[in-house]
């Protein structure tokens, strides 16, 4: 048997894992996401107001604790909780609400995606 | 050597006992059914787990059809209106009084929308619930009917409370309600606009506000409380507030005091429970599912703002819970007339709770 058969044999026997491997890269992309936005969420101070288990700090208690956000029905006592107008609340939560205690940090739409990425990937409790 | 006999004569004491205990539990009238006194965690655990076993067993063999349908959006809107909203509220409006008192309490509505699919929400709605106050609905509804209620109400965690009530306005509320589900920038806008009118409006026109056009199912026990409350509202922010890290600043790191005699809670506890507020928020000690509509309410004394919006101190946390829609008029927490009393009661336990 030549090199280039059992080469052959390999790819052949590895081809149903291919969806699989695909699959793994999907979710590796996403974790890596969440963690982004974890990091983010450190960098733009956020746990001076909200607990956010994880953040290294986040101990605030301004605002409510964010360990259950991503199970909520309402964001802000007042929005639908999609991914949407999650991130729009963290980018301009005093536009949305201008009497809010919580601050327009200028974070930007792919900063805000991460995050919610983290928030939803928490399972709370 | 234990033998067979000893085995058999155990069980049987064991099991005497067992059967003693249960009969006097029965016909000794020991188990207190008031519905002022809460399940014992428990029991009420149990029970519950029981109830949604049962219900996703026997909604199993149930086939959703396609529910995307607008038309059974449109047809499900006043079915709800006119059948459930009573006991179940809706976005932003409270359920009736009769509904608060009801142990078990009936769920906000945007809940089970939320955490069961359609095949469950139907065989509740048409076979109802035993010893709860859900009626079947069965002979009374349509099949087609109760499958556009369950498409409407499917929608409802979709769409923010203050759009909720702006649709309800429009000349066709359903077709208002579509199109809010549909483009949730919408509310975005709405939500804002509906800051703006109270900014403009307080504190000084604080009665215009007060005596405003009425939002549908509000109650007039409120409208009093909310002349009240509007005009204390306290000065808007103008500036964000100062973020330091919690280790600097007081604001939610100690936990506020609440001033001798500002309430009896207990009877706070008691308030809670009847009022059903365990019924959206997770309260320490009040017996509930782990609801998530609104946020826990576990650590209250520690709380830097209330609803986001107001500083947290005892008195504005009681008018808080007496006219939310009036501070905030785009919160999904419903005014339901609490008397200032019990308002302070409550915030008495909430604070000596807190942890």
């Amino acid at each position: 048997m030549s090199a280039r058969t059992i080469m052959f044999g390999m790819l052949v026997l590895a081809a149903p894992l291919a969806p699989l491997a695909a699959r793994t890269q999907q979710a590796t992309d996403a974790a890596r996401v969440s963690e982004h936005g974890k990091d983010l969420l450190a960098q733009y101070g956020c746990g001076a107001c909200h607990v956010i288990p994880g953040v290294d700090r986040a101990v605030g208690r301004v605002g409510p604790s964010l360990a259950t956000i991503g199970h909520g029905v309402y964001i802000a006592g007042s929005l639908p909780n999609t991914p949407d107008l999650l991130a729009a609340w963290i980018r301009t939560p005093q536009t949305i609400q201008p009497r809010s205690g919580m601050p327009n940090l200028g974070v930007s739409e792919p900063d805000a995606r991460a995050m919610v990425a983290y928030f939803y990937a928490l399972t709370g409790e | 050597m234990p033998s067979v006999r000893q085995f058999v004569l155990t069980v049987l004491v064991l099991g005497a006992v067992a059967a003693a205990g249960a009969a006097a539990v029965v016909w000794g009238g020991l188990y207190d059914v008031a519905a002022t006194t809460q399940h014992p965690a428990l029991v009420f655990r149990t029970v519950a787990t029981a109830l949604d076993t049962s219900i996703e067993r026997h909604a199993a063999g149930i086939t959703t059809p396609d529910l995307s349908n607008a038309d059974l959006v449109r047809q499900g809107l006043p079915l709800y209106r006119s059948n459930c909203a009573a006991c179940h509220g809706e976005p932003g409006i409270a359920a009736q009084p009769i509904a608060r008192g009801m142990t078990p309490v009936p769920p906000p509505i945007v809940s089970p929308a939320r955490d069961r699919p359609p095949n469950e929400l139907f065989w509740i709605v048409k076979h109802g619930i035993k010893m709860t106050g859900m009626p079947a609905w069965d002979l009374k509804l349509t099949d087609d009917q109760i499958w556009s209620l369950v498409a409407f109400v499917s929608r409802l965690p979709d769409i923010s409370p203050a759009a909720y009530k702006a649709a309800l306005k429009a000349p066709d509320p359903a077709q208002a309600f579509l199109e809010y589900v549909n483009d949730p920038s919408r509310q975005v806008a709405i939500i804002e606009a509906a800051s703006a009118s109270l900014d403009a409006s307080a504190p000084s026109a604080a009665p215009k506000t007060a005596s405003g056009p009425d939002t549908p199912g509000e109650n007039q026990a409120s409208a009093a409380a909310k002349a009240v409350w509007v005009a204390a509202l306290p000065p808007l922010h103008t500036e964000p507030p100062e973020i330091a890290p919690c280790e600097d600043s007081m604001v939610g790191c100690e936990p506020n005091t609440l001033p001798a005699d500002f309430g009896d809670a207990d009877r706070g506890k008691l308030a809670l429970h009847v009022y059903g507020c365990m019924s959206c928020h997770q309260i320490a000690g009040v017996v509930g599912r782990k609801v998530r509509v609104g946020p826990p309410l576990g650590d209250m004394s520690r709380r830097g703002l209330i609803a986001g919006i107001l500083p947290n101190t005892p008195s504005n946390l009681v008018a808080w819970i007496r006219a939310p829609q009036s501070a905030k008029p785009s919160t999904a927490m419903p005014d339901t007339g609490v008397e200032d009393k019990t308002a302070r009661d409550m915030v008495a336990y909430l604070y000596a709770r807190a942890r």
